[in-house]
């Protein structure tokens, strides 16, 4: 999925699941006031990143763990699974809201499946409120031996021991990836009441590298991601508590609590992911020597036609300077266009995923349309994606890219203190060979999509977002992506 | 030198800063509002009509005196809040919210003069070269664009804007959009009611916008950039008045409010969905209550009108209301199908059968192939009524 359709995806699952989060008052009644009226309480199904592993299973248990504590606190409680039905009912209805041929959100049908779901749930369920759950990607401050991130705070190194927490932590201030609860409590009709987040658990640890002090993001075993009920009820206590017990009843708990959650042990460690195996040039280049290069699939930006020409102009220079022969773009985009017009899109109009087995299908007729009596071997399909650079000593790396946070002098560089990653484009190049397998991934890293402001000589610095309108368009860097995409295809110099 | 505007080069000499200081305060203010104007242009915030930028320019062109050593440049942007700024290379803003509170071409012309004269006496050159007031400066332009970001779309277009401002964080930037110091906005004051007697039109009008911004002035801390350094508001009423009762023996000038109204359209249409879309339905419903004064059959009004009081629930009587401005629109040409849509979920969530169909078929007749039909063809089936 490209960066501007996430961001799509995110902005209408904030419309549609938090409905007026982004136009959150200063002022909420306070929790006393919002308990006072509670009597009957809609939990409204747990919205969670789309990659999350035992999505459902995750789903399942803290929809039910809400449901419980609401239950607890004397209130009544519509289930999860009513709104879930109703939505599985309204989406089928209207034929999904995804645009089949891009994966992006339909607004019109997605406004109209907001108000046709909230309508039709308000009629059947009537409630005092709705409550949203989400579990969000958050950034948990990272200073030294410890990260603090929405009520909590946990080693930045995954160890256990005081000394070795302490003692075992790289001198790094920064940021790790973190995920948390996020709870809002709105009326029917969208008028906030109540937010909260809850810290569920980090997704990386720092590890000290060498006797140098350097240092390395490892990030946590797979298997070991919201894995653990007892992070999630801790959660669900962080976010829920000041909503349902009185202040006494609070005081009461945070004892029980601080005790029960000391022993929540640490989430297993991962692997660093591998480097990625060197492809053997000379017998690639034997295997396949005539190669297309479909059109890059780029996010929606307001220079996405001139993007697209540069990038595929750039493609087919740097598969030449490899020692492919390149197709003319006119003659794959005269066998791909009608299938792909024919195809209706690859999406799925009612989750937004790319159907792989469409696309497939798409590239096996290509295939055997293309080259008439010199067959294409390989087609390259280059997509610009957002990926994460790491920041370490005041640059940025991310596949085979770096990148100096700060420009300035030395003086007022604070960059070098800062830890983490931040938000990068990278060209994402895959080639499939006439079965459709995949035979060769190359990531080449294009630019940040952040920029670091130096404070002064006493203050930090800060991190800005780069406007989309200003994504791309240094057309100097595109040969480089390619270039470091193509990696050990490219002869050596 | 020669690149730069001859009002600001103008400026840096008569500042009596030695020249090297006067190129590179005059280049820096250059290329800062180069750099917003760019900025400004593909930020997604441009109103983007241009008869509409057009006249806005045909206004300000009229207020030009031959002497004049810089033109502006006129457009219009979307903003909530009632705003104008000009930018030292001559670009010039006037947000929609601005133009939907004015009552005619004379009020616009006082709030165009008003910048013009910002621009003709270098105010931004001058208070850039002010260490005395630098030090107090903060963002305001990160304020006013990143308020209009936050209420229009927040995310991205949020996201670029407080870009933009940090980009331009200058001492300037901070004049030009929330308001010079005290002296140079009486002198702007005085100049621009000078450019409106010249051109004229009613000098009148002068106060009455004066007295609108107060009125609309919002009461959060930090949502007001339009006043956050302008001497008090009501010390300029005061000030315009006293000008134009100078003015009142003469004959009276123009107002041109049918062609004010004629030249903006549906402009407060379009700010009033933005301001429904943003959670500022009241808001919105002045938009719509002005508008309804001038054309009270617009179908698209009663429909914004009835979204607007749907947005209002913890008001009572907000779902008569809202079915009423519904039905009202249902009943005018033109009306925009999805208003029987919501009117016929309003009576069903009530319970209310007879009108919930009345409306649904109503829906399926202007608009069969709606992307929801089917939903309201099930809807009707069980409200016991045959789909049309």
């Amino acid at each position: 999925m490209s960066h501007a359709r996430m961001l799509r995806s995110a902005k209408f699952v904030a419309a549609a699941v938090l409905a007026c989060a982004c136009a959150w008052p200063a002022e909420l009644p306070s929790p006393e006031t919002v308990r006072a009226q509670l009597r009957t309480v809609a939990v409204i199904p747990l919205a969670t990143p789309g990659d999350l592993p035992n999505r459902e299973q995750v789903q399942q248990r803290m929809e039910q763990a809400i449901e419980t504590r609401l239950a607890a606190a004397g209130i009544s409680v519509i289930p999860a699974a009513e709104m879930r039905a109703l939505r599985d009912k309204v989406r089928t209805a209207l034929g999904g809201y995804y645009d089949p041929r891009t994966g992006d959100v339909d607004q019109p049908r997605a406004d109209a499946f907001d108000e046709h779901v909230s309508s039709e749930f308000r009629r059947l369920h009537p409630a005092d409120a709705w409550l949203y759950s989400r579990i969000e990607p958050r950034r948990a401050l990272a200073e030294r031996a410890y990260a603090a991130w929405d009520g909590v705070r946990e080693s930045t190194t995954g160890k256990e021991g005081f000394l070795e927490k302490v003692f075992g932590a790289p001198a790094v201030i920064g940021a790790l990836d973190a995920l948390s609860l996020h709870v809002v409590l709105l009326t029917p009709n969208g008028e906030p009441l109540y937010g909260r987040y809850g810290a569920l658990q980090l997704l990386e640890y720092f590890e000290v590298t060498g006797t140098g002090g350097g240092t390395r993001y490892v990030p946590v075993a797979p298997d070991a991601i919201l894995a653990d009920p007892a992070r999630e009820q801790r959660a669900i206590a962080l976010t829920l508590e000041p909503l349902l017990l009185d202040p006494a009843q609070q005081e009461a708990a945070k004892a029980a609590n601080e005790q029960a959650w000391k022993q929540i042990p640490p989430v297993a460690k991962g692997q660093p992911p591998p480097p990625s195996p060197a492809v053997d040039r000379a017998a690639f280049l034997a295997a396949y020597r005539r190669v297309a290069v479909a059109i890059p699939d780029l996010p929606e930006l307001p220079t996405r036609a001139a993007v697209r020409d540069r990038y595929a102009a750039a493609l087919a220079v740097g598969l030449a300077q490899a020692g492919f022969v390149v197709v003319p773009p006119s003659e794959y985009a005269a066998v791909w266009e009608p299938i792909y017009a024919a195809s209706g899109g690859f999406y799925d109009p009612m989750t937004g995923e790319l159907r792989a087995d469409k696309r497939m299908a798409a590239l096996r007729e290509a295939f055997s349309k293309l080259g008439g009596e010199s067959p294409v071997d390989l087609v390259f399909l280059p997509q610009v994606v957002v990926r994460a650079a790491r920041i370490e000593s005041g640059k940025a790396r991310w596949d085979g890219a770096t990148q100096d946070l700060y420009k300035g002098g030395a003086l007022f560089d604070k960059s070098r203190s800062f830890g983490g990653t931040l938000p990068a484009l990278s060209l994402e190049l895959r080639a499939v060979d006439a079965e459709v397998r995949e035979v060769f991934l190359g990531r080449g890293g294009i630019e940040l999509l952040v920029r670091f402001k130096s404070g002064s000589l006493l203050s930090g610095g800060t991190f800005e977002d780069i406007p989309e309108a200003d994504w791309l368009t240094d057309p100097s860097r595109d040969a480089k992506a390619v270039e470091r995409a193509l990696g050990s295809l490219l002869a050596a110099p | 030198m020669a690149a730069l505007p001859v009002s600001v080069a103008a400026a840096a000499e008569e500042a009596g800063q030695p020249d090297a200081d006067q190129r590179k305060d005059a280049m820096e203010l250059r290329r800062d509002a180069d750099d917003i104007e760019k900025r400004l242009a593909t930020s997604g915030l441009l109103y983007g009509n241009v008869e509409l930028d057009a006249y806005v320019q045909s206004v300000a062109d009229g207020l030009r005196r031959p002497d004049d050593p810089q033109s502006i440049r006129m457009h219009v942007l979307s903003g909530p809040w009632p705003n104008a700024f000009v930018l030292p290379n001559g670009a010039s803003y006037v947000t929609t919210a601005m133009l939907d509170m004015l009552d005619n071409e004379a009020q616009l012309a006082c709030v165009l003069g008003h910048e013009m004269s910002h621009l003709v006496e270098r105010h931004a050159l001058l208070e850039l070269r002010s260490q005395r007031t630098r030090e107090g400066w903060t963002t305001a332009l990160a304020v006013l664009l990143g308020t209009a970001g936050a209420y229009y779309g927040g995310g991205q277009i949020g996201s670029a804007l407080a870009n933009l401002t940090a980009s331009a964080g200058q001492l300037w930037t901070k004049a030009a959009v929330s308001g010079y110091s005290r002296d140079h906005e009486r002198a702007a004051d005085r100049e621009g009611f000078a450019r409106l007697v010249a051109s004229g039109y009613d000098t009148a009008q002068a106060p009455i916008v004066f007295e609108q911004l107060l009125a609309r002035t919002p009461d959060a801390e930090g949502t007001r950039p339009y006043f956050a350094t302008h001497p008090r508001l009501e010390e300029r009423i005061a000030s315009f008045r006293e000008l134009a009762a100078e003015r009142a023996a003469g004959p009276a000038g123009r107002t041109d409010a049918e062609k004010y109204f004629s030249a903006i359209g549906d402009l407060p249409l379009d700010q009033a969905q933005r301001l429904v879309d943003a959670g500022e339905p009241a808001r919105a419903q002045l938009s719509i209550d002005r508008y309804l004064t001038r054309k009270p059959d617009n179908a698209r009004a009663y429909f914004l009108a009835g979204e607007a009081w749907r947005a209002r629930t913890l008001e009572a009587g907000w779902a008569e209301n809202a079915i009423t401005a519904y039905g009202r629109a249902a009943t005018l040409p033109g009306t925009p199908p999805v208003a029987l849509r919501n009117k016929g979920l309003l009576h069903r969530e009530r319970g209310e059968v007879q009108p919930a169909r009345e409306a649904f078929q109503r829906y399926l007749e202007l608009d069969p192939q709606a992307i929801d039909a089917g939903l309201v063809r099930l809807y009707l089936q069980e409200l016991g009524a045959a789909p049309p």
